[in-house]
């Protein structure tokens, strides 16, 4: 405070020395007779007007009353056309020096100067003024006159002077340019200092008091206003209403009873009123920040400025309430006796200055009779307007038949609607009541009908509603009501809005739109369809964020609200018939919805972030496209994620150092959520950071060695490979979309193939004891004991080692048992494994159909999905694959020229592979890379993926995709090498046999014969290297796809296992005929055949 | 004059940096501030010439929607949303406009948003203005 005042001093010095040098130079011009006279006394008159403002704002009164008088007798020149004398100059050079002296002499003291060796001056100039308006020299006054007194008595000595020439025309003419604020850097400083305009409350014509001024921006302000020619001859100043007022004050009006003289100005009041609100708001904030209950320091030059300027204006009441305030400073006051002098400020304002009045008591009268918070008062305010219920239907019904309803009626309605609820003290309420007056179309009154319906709600939404009679309309009911019978209209209104395509500035479309979505929630919630209900409010809130933007809204969002138009007429249509709606769609709109500004943004949704950082719950649909854009980079990254508790409420230099710390680039925010601990509140923070866990914990400890406010909750594993979750789709539900949780679909994958490699690896050994079971040990120690020359055994002997090695058989035997057993619980655990990893293909299709509808949305157009097959079940990794191939597809489709609006799609699971067809009726298009390469790729696999176009109209987009990881029972053989598994479903027979004929019409392909007249095909493996024998014994596998068959030869079958289907990679993905490689039982590789590519290929 | 703003946030840096935000903008001035919606409702009958309120939604004692429900009978003030939570379309950005908030924002780093000036200054500042215009 103390550096402002110095600079303020300053600038009076400057100011004044200024304003007096410009006073001088503007007397010698005079005094010399060059150039424009009247330029020279206005400027004259700016300088005096200068000087005297500046001496009135640091309460110099003595100065500012010598500069006052002088100021009236140059406006007599100026404005009343009196001769510039030389006597007048020569007074006026003499206060231009005692002013300077009064200046110097201030600037230093900073305090008035003493008045009685100015008295001359004031007598002489009274003199002079008293010439000029042709009158008797007034007697001079005595010098201890207070220096108010003396600027007063210089008024009374000339009224007219003061009253025409200062307070209407002339400061307002030419005192901008010489006092305007916005050059005065004295009254900029004084203004930022306390927000006090003006703390005397002279009256005064400063312009900076000027009430045109405040309606005028800063660079008006600056122009300087041409200064009127003056009247030639000035016509008598008729009797200002403020000398009267003044009369009255003489007379002994009492002192701060009511307004003073000086506030009877509006110019006055209005600056006063301002100034009392300003510091009122000031002293409010100062206590709402305040620390503990002691009083603030900074409250008290608030309450002093205010006191000066009540002091300047009589205003005794206020004065004494400030000064009361102000001795609390000696007294050590609290925090309450600031809330006192609030309270004591705002009663003062109310009865002095008129206005807004205070908030009334709670005991008014509307309070005697329905207290507040009770349900008293709901009864109340719903029995006093039975009539005027009845009153509006009427109303309605004669409008809506036509009849004419005379102005006087909707006002008539009105003034009863608001004399019944004003003095329940509900200010919306009543201001609905008065809408009445101003709507005389149908369709306005029914706006103003539900916005009153409305606002009675809230009404009811806030009171305890315990103990309402039952018969009792509340007031919610009466509006959902309205809104449900009025539903279909409602409806069509907003198709005819959405149709017309919402035009220019949301503030010309956006209020009937949300009052038309107010109408279908409350429709909504008649039927009690909250997802409905929900959905209308997210789309307000949608459209509602578009219309600040000032921009129409986009297609997407009227793409959304066509889409809840359609759907809500036949919900509302199924409810009418009393059917049972299907609200499916309505729930997929609403995750579209609240998932739109993340498409909107591009980003994935916070779901999948969610899911990636596995966040606890507090941490769920609380993530920003902001967070989650920025949570998707730091895992991009390779960030580490930390979950850290802060209590930053308690200590504001750690809460200050822990922000500063997150944001200084060593780690990042993601985003923080609220934790309450009773009525405590403390905060979890996310960040990512690229340090580990033990870094971060001594980063903690070191910004809180108390580590009690700031702890280490947690850190996150980021899962890799996370599967995208396409903002679009988040329509499956939650099971459904956790089922894409890649870390749980990577676990489970790797489990399953321990457990096939275990199982391959129990086979093995299986067959490893069922051979050794069946070796006989007797024979084979005979046999290496011939061949080693020795005798044979003699008969007790074989006997002894026959029982030794029986008994060992027997074990043998026993664990081969065990084993037997233990494979089937192997087989058991691989299907069930193979089993959880499945899901039916309804998880993608589903929320495929947001997905296209979404897309289509997006390009402007609109399309619908359905689909068959979706209870065909696939693993997990295969849905993640046919999603992305069939968006790919179908966004390429939806950009064609002519894009389709159906799609029609059917999925089927065949024993290797999984097909899929998507019918649809748009026309054809060029591929786009991506569709392209995606295609190349599957190829490659074996799988296909390709449009034909239709003959009778639309394309069809062919999509097959090899199986794997899938387990499957299989027979081993043998081929040359090489080992392969046979699905055991496709198998029709085993034959030996050596009969084969060749077809001529085949191409002399060779054909089994089988039976007498049952011919099978040959067909020879492409990888195998056998030769089917024209004569002799060979084996064949006889398989069967569909109603075709075909004998594969094969040297030798190897029995039957359970393998793990593992896809093609590599070279091994050129192996033709093949779907898939399996680790067998002995550890070898097998290769899975692929029935019906070798049916295909044949 | 400047609008006469009442900050309602249980997060006190957050108030501070809201209140930051205000001193930059010459046509609003933070006249009061509250950290629950209870304390703000007792502050509204002392604030008669209140014109907006920014009001955050998760808070001890009286949340913000509970305020909303009581303040929309007691002031005129324009009531906007400024939480984490109200995120464009999300359900409880949808509550609040049911009970009848004037605008909604979502701050855009979490519940103490250090960079709300940054990353929202633009939207809130265009929402303030158009609220206190209607």
């Amino acid at each position: 405070m103390s550096d402002e005042m110095d600079e303020i001093w300053e600038l009076y010095a400057d100011d004044g020395a200024q304003a007096l040098d410009a006073m001088e130079m503007a007397l010698e011009a005079l005094q010399a007779g060059e150039g424009d006279q009247a330029e020279h006394i206005g400027a004259l008159f700016r300088a005096v007007h200068t000087f005297k403002g500046n001496s009135r704002v640091l309460g110099l009164s003595t100065v500012e009353s010598r500069a006052h008088l002088s100021e009236d007798l140059i406006g007599l020149v100026r404005d009343e056309g009196a001769e510039l004398t030389e006597e007048i100059i020569d007074v006026l050079i003499e206060s231009g020096d005692i002013l300077r002296g009064m200046l110097d002499e201030t600037a230093v003291s900073r305090a008035d100067v003493a008045p009685e060796p100015s008295e001359h001056l004031m007598d002489r100039l009274r003199a002079v003024i008293a010439v000029c308006k042709g009158e008797e020299p007034p007697v001079a006054v005595a010098s201890d006159a207070p220096a108010e007194e003396m600027a007063k008595d210089s008024d009374e000595a000339a009224p007219e002077a003061e009253a025409e020439p200062e307070t209407e025309d002339a400061p307002k003419e030419d005192a901008p340019a010489a006092v305007n604020p916005a050059d005065n850097p004295m009254f900029a400083a004084m203004a930022s200092l306390d927000d006090l305009p003006d703390p005397t409350g002279d009256r005064d014509d400063d312009d900076f008091f000027d009430d045109d001024h405040g309606d005028r921006s800063e660079e008006e302000l600056a122009e300087p206003e041409p200064a009127p020619e003056p009247e030639p001859e000035p016509e008598p100043a008729p009797e200002p209403e403020k000398t009267e007022a003044a009369a009255e004050d003489a007379g002994g009006e009492e002192a701060g009873s009511g307004l003073t003289r000086l506030l009877d100005d509006p110019v006055y009041l209005k600056i006063f009123t301002d100034m009392v609100v300003s510091t009122i708001d000031d002293l409010s904030l100062i206590r709402d920040v305040a620390d503990g209950e002691e009083l603030p320091e900074g409250a008290f030059p608030k309450a002093s400025s205010l006191c000066y300027a009540c002091e300047q204006l009589d205003l005794t009441e206020w004065v004494e309430t400030l000064q009361a305030f102000e001795a609390k400073k000696s007294e050590g006051g609290t925090l309450s006796d600031l809330g006192g002098l609030i309270e004591s400020l705002q009663k003062l304002k109310a009865a002095d200055l008129g206005g807004d009045e205070p908030e009334p008591e709670p005991e008014a009268e509307a309070a005697d009779s329905a207290p507040a918070g009770s349900n008293d008062t709901l009864v109340s305010l719903i029995n006093d307007l039975e009539e005027v219920f009845e009153d509006i239907n009427q109303l309605t019904a004669r409008m809506e038949a036509g009849q004419a309803v005379e102005a006087q009626e909707f006002n008539d309605l009105s003034d009863k609607a608001v004399k019944v609820v004003t003095p329940y003290e509900f200010i919306r309420v009543t201001e609905a009541a008065m809408g009445f007056a101003d709507s005389h179309k149908l369709k306005d009154f029914r706006s103003v009908e539900l916005k009153f319906y409305e606002e009675r709600a809230s009404v009811e939404s806030v009171l305890d509603k315990g103990g309402l009679p039952e018969d009792l309309m509340l007031p919610s009911q009466r509006l959902k009501n309205w809104c449900s019978e009025h539903i279909f209209d409602t409806l069509r209104d907003l198709r005819i809005g959405l149709d017309s395509g919402h035009k220019g500035s949301g503030s010309t479309w956006f209020p009937e739109f949300e009052q038309l979505m107010r109408r279908a929630f409350n429709a909504s919630a008649y039927y009690e369809i909250e997802t409905a209900s929900q959905l209308t409010m997210a789309l307000v809130d949608l459209f509602a964020r578009t219309r600040v933007s000032s921009q129409s809204p986009d297609v997407i969002l009227i793409q959304m609200a066509r889409g809840f138009v359609d759907t809500m007429e036949l919900v509302f249509d199924a409810l009418t018939q009393g059917d049972t709606p299907d609200i499916a769609k309505i729930e997929a709109l609403f995750e579209e919805a609240a998932n739109v500004s993340f498409l909107a943004s591009g980003v994935v949704t916070a779901r999948s972030i969610e899911q990636k950082l596995g966040l606890p719950k507090e941490f769920h649909r609380v993530l920003s496209p902001e967070s989650v854009k920025s949570a998707q980079s730091c895992i991009d990254n390779g960030l580490h994620f930390f979950i850290l508790t802060c209590d930053l409420n308690e200590d504001d230099k750690l809460a200050e150092n822990f922000l500063d710390w997150i944001s200084s680039g060593k780690a990042k925010m993601i985003t923080n959520v609220t934790v309450f601990v009773d009525d405590k509140t403390i905060f979890d923070f996310l960040i990512a950071a690229p340090m580990t866990e033990d870094i971060v914990a001594e980063a903690v400890s070191h910004l809180d060695p108390s580590g009690k406010k700031l702890t280490l909750k947690m850190a996150l594993e980021v899962v890799e490979e996370a599967a995208p979750v396409a903002a679009a789709e988040t329509a499956a539900s939650a099971e459904d979309a956790q089922i894409f949780a890649s870390g749980a679909m990577t676990e489970n994958l790797k489990l399953l193939e321990a457990v096939g490699e275990i199982s391959a690896a129990q086979s093995m050994i299986g067959a490893m004891l069922h051979k050794a079971s069946t070796r006989d040990l007797l024979y084979d120690v005979q046999t290496k004991m011939a061949e080693a020359g020795l005798p044979e055994l003699p008969l007790r002997a074989r006997g002894v080692l026959r029982g030794v090695f029986e008994e060992y058989l027997t074990e043998i035997q026993a664990i081969n048992e065990a084993e037997a057993q233990l494979s089937s619980q192997l087989s058991q655990l691989q299907e069930e494994s193979v089993s959880m990893r499945s899901r039916p293909a309804e998880v993608i299709l589903r929320p495929m159909q947001t997905f296209v509808s979404t897309e289509a949305r997006k390009l402007g157009s609109s399309a619908q999905f359905s689909y068959v097959g979706g209870e065909c079940s696939l693993d997990q990794l295969v849905l993640e694959e046919v999603r992305g191939l069939l968006k790919l597809a179908i966004s390429d489709r939806l950009r064609a020229k002519e894009p389709p609006s159906k799609f029609f799609l059917a999925i089927d699971r065949e024993e290797d592979r999984v097909r899929v067809e998507i019918t649809d009726n748009g026309k054809e298009c060029a591929l786009s890379d991506d569709f392209k390469a995606a295609s190349h790729e599957l190829t490659r696999r074996k799988g296909v993926m390709r449009f034909v176009t239709l003959p009778n109209g639309g394309v069809r987009l062919m999509l097959e995709v090899p199986l794997h990881t899938i387990v499957l029972e299989g027979m081993v053989v043998k081929i040359g090498d090489v080992r392969y598994v046979l699905p055991i479903e496709s198998i029709q027979r085993i034959h030996q046999g050596s009969k084969t004929v060749p077809i001529k019409a085949a191409g002399n392909r060779r054909m089994l014969v089988v039976d007498d007249n049952d011919y099978v095909p040959i067909r020879v493996l492409s990888s195998a290297r056998t030769q089917v024998h024209s004569s002799g014994q060979q084996l064949y596998v006889i398989v069967r796809n569909n109603a075709s068959r075909m004998a594969i030869p094969v040297d030798e079958l190897l029995g039957q296992q359970l393998v793990l289907l593992r896809p093609l990679r590599g070279v091994l993905s050129m192996v033709p005929d093949v779907t898939g490689v399996a680790i067998l039982s002995g550890g070898e590789i097998g290769m899975v055949v692929s029935v019906s590519r070798i049916e295909a290929a044949a | 004059m400047a609008y006469k703003v009442m900050v309602v946030d249980d997060a006190a840096m957050m108030r501070l940096y809201i209140s930051s935000f205000l001193n930059s903008l010459p046509d609003f001035k933070m006249v009061a501030q509250a950290a629950n919606g209870q304390e703000a409702l007792d502050k509204l009958s002392d604030l008669p010439d209140l014109d907006l309120i920014l009001l955050d939604i998760e808070m001890p004692v009286m949340d913000g929607l509970e305020f909303l429900r009581h303040a929309k009978l007691k002031t005129r003030a324009k009531i906007c949303m400024l939480s984490s939570v109200t995120v464009s379309g999300s359900p409880l950005a949808a509550k609040a406009r049911e009970l009848g908030a004037d605008g909604v924002v979502a701050k855009p780093s979490g519940t103490v948003s250090h960079d709300l000036e940054e990353k929202t200054g633009d939207e809130l500042r265009s929402v303030m203005r158009s609220l206190v215009a209607a």
